[in-house]
């Protein structure tokens, strides 16, 4: 399946599982943790990630598809280092900029400009570099006057507007993002996926998750079909695409 | 991105940005803005100054008291209000940290920071009390106040870095933190001087038992103990510290320091998928 290359593949991810114990994610009452067992051990695991291998090399925009569940977020939450394997191995040669939600670092009752300050730190961009970018930051993110107001009076739109200004500054050089692409309004929108394909343009290797079908055969090169936390298919983007396309329709929605 | 040393060097703007916006954010939210920094530990101070001496009529070998309850009041404050707010600092902020590779460890230093900034505050106030009460205030016993502050620093990031982890992994502990904190508060010669510890338990009907003897030494054990026997020492008695204490307290900071750096790298990435 895999499409023969030649030279260092940018992203490398071999054999990697992920798992969260269902234990975990359930309250423990205080009854259990006295009367013992309320942390056992041999708690049931769900694997989110199993056994999932995949190259991507200099210049491929790899498109994740897959149901919901199938492990989309928790590879992505791989890719960007802030999840580490349970199993198997993530190699990724560059930096890596994740857009996952825009606005993650905001502090409600600072102002917009500073939460700018604050953001950019937060995705490792110096005050410096965000100095010189203010004005266009503003200007990008159309929000005028408001911008010196703390951003609790913000509407979530003007929120994610600011968080996508911001985010937009980034120079990466391996980009993942997942779904964060219909911010504002119609115009916004158009501009900010002007933006984002310039953003691209610049990328070497970029990785999207999404659940539209046409959005990713517009831009991939590659693609990646996961389900139930496997890989069910990954090769070039049109045919995994068509293979998910005709699955989706013939078989049976389980949930 | 793990919490390490390099990482945290590495992201050293995020470190003054968050602290920055942490206190920006405190004092935009009040109308008093900033002034509430030196608000706060008076009014503190004015309520046990009324309670201990006004009410109870007590404190008389601890005149001007104001200033004796200050020295302890101000770094327990520093401590609580980190601890608290760090047992919540993870699971709070579990949004931003699934969205952003970052050290994480920023979020409890962050706190840490900040609320040394507002103890530096603090110690206007006290500095100032200790001037209208016309405490000696030498140049040598006040130099100690530097090496304090350094060792309250490393303490209290010690133990906000514990239990930050365990906050994440036990949802309940907040609630009891609050408890525990506020017998901490009795426990610790926060009220009282150890003197008073060393009297009750050499002297009298306890003074006879020898299990007795043991309790003022091991009462020092307590890093706060020495902490605020430190502060008293510099600006209420106007004397130097016993060198035994500053030893005991320096182990003992770097110890803590060390044991919640450890501990926070083990649970670093583990601790997210509980978030």
């Amino acid at each position: 399946m895999t499409v023969s290359h030649s030279g260092k593949p940018v992203i490398d991810v071999d054999g990697l599982g992920i798992f969260y114990r269902l234990q975990q994610r359930r309250r423990v009452s205080i009854k259990k943790v006295l009367l013992g067992g309320g942390f056992r051990r041999d708690a049931p695991l769900l694997w989110a990630l199993r056994d999932v291998s995949f190259r991507c090399h200099e210049g491929e925009i790899l498109g994740v598809i897959g149901p919901n569940g199938a492990g989309k977020s928790t590879l992505c939450l791989a890719l960007s280092q802030i999840l580490t394997p349970d199993e198997g191995e993530v190699a990724v040669s560059g930096e890596v900029s994740t857009l996952l939600s825009l606005g993650a670092g905001f502090n409600r009752d600072l102002s917009g400009r500073e939460n700018i300050y604050l953001n950019a730190a937060f995705l490792g961009i110096s005050r410096a570099e965000i100095e010189g970018k203010m004005q266009e930051i503003i200007e990008f993110s159309e929000l005028g006057e408001f911008i010196d107001q703390p951003i609790r009076f913000y509407s979530s739109g003007m929120k994610s507007r600011l968080g996508f200004s911001v985010a937009a500054s980034l120079e990466p050089e391996i980009l993942i993002l997942d779904e964060v692409l219909s911010v504002g309004d119609h115009a916004f929108q158009q501009k900010s996926r002007r933006r984002l394909q310039g953003m691209m343009d610049r990328s070497r290797v970029i990785v999207l998750v999404s659940h539209s079908v046409e959005f990713l055969r517009e831009l991939c090169t590659h693609a990646l079909w996961l389900e139930k936390g496997r890989v069910r298919g990954f090769g070039a983007a049109k045919e995994v695409l068509d293979g998910y396309l005709a699955a989706s329709t013939t078989e049976p929605v389980q949930e | 991105m793990i919490s390490n040393w390099s990482n945290l060097v590495a992201r050293r703007d995020l470190l003054r940005e968050l602290t920055l916006a942490e206190l920006r954010a405190q004092s935009q939210e009040t109308r008093f803005g900033w002034l509430w920094w030196l608000v706060d530990p008076l009014i503190m101070m004015l309520i046990y100054w009324g309670v201990v001496v006004g009410i109870f009529g007590r404190g008389e070998r601890y005149t001007p008291y104001p200033v004796f309850i200050l020295c302890a009041m101000l770094p327990w404050k520093h401590f609580t209000s980190s601890i608290n707010a760090s047992a919540k600092i993870l699971r709070g902020r579990d949004s931003l940290i699934k969205a952003i590779a970052f050290p994480t460890m920023a979020l409890p230093l962050t706190i840490v920071f900040a609320g040394f900034s507002n103890f530096l505050f603090g110690m206007v106030v006290l500095l100032g009390t200790a001037v209208v009460f016309e405490r000696p205030l030498e140049l040598l016993p006040m130099l100690q106040l530097l090496p304090l502050l350094v060792l309250q620093l490393l303490l209290v990031t010690g133990l906000a870095l514990m239990v930050a982890c365990f906050g994440a992994l036990v949802r309940d502990l907040s609630g009891f933190l609050t408890h525990l904190t506020r017998m901490g508060f009795y426990l610790c010669p926060t009220l009282y001087g150890v003197d008073m510890v060393a009297e009750r338990f050499l002297s009298g009907a306890l003074g006879e038992q020898a299990w007795a003897q043991w309790i003022p030494t091991l009462y020092m054990a307590n890093p706060f103990a020495i902490l605020f026997t430190g502060y008293r020492e510099a600006l209420f008695y106007g004397q130097l510290m016993e060198g035994q204490w500053w030893a005991l307290l320096t182990l003992e900071a770097l110890v803590l320091l060390f044991a919640g750096y450890r501990l926070y790298q083990y649970f670093d990435r583990r601790v997210i998928k509980f978030l």
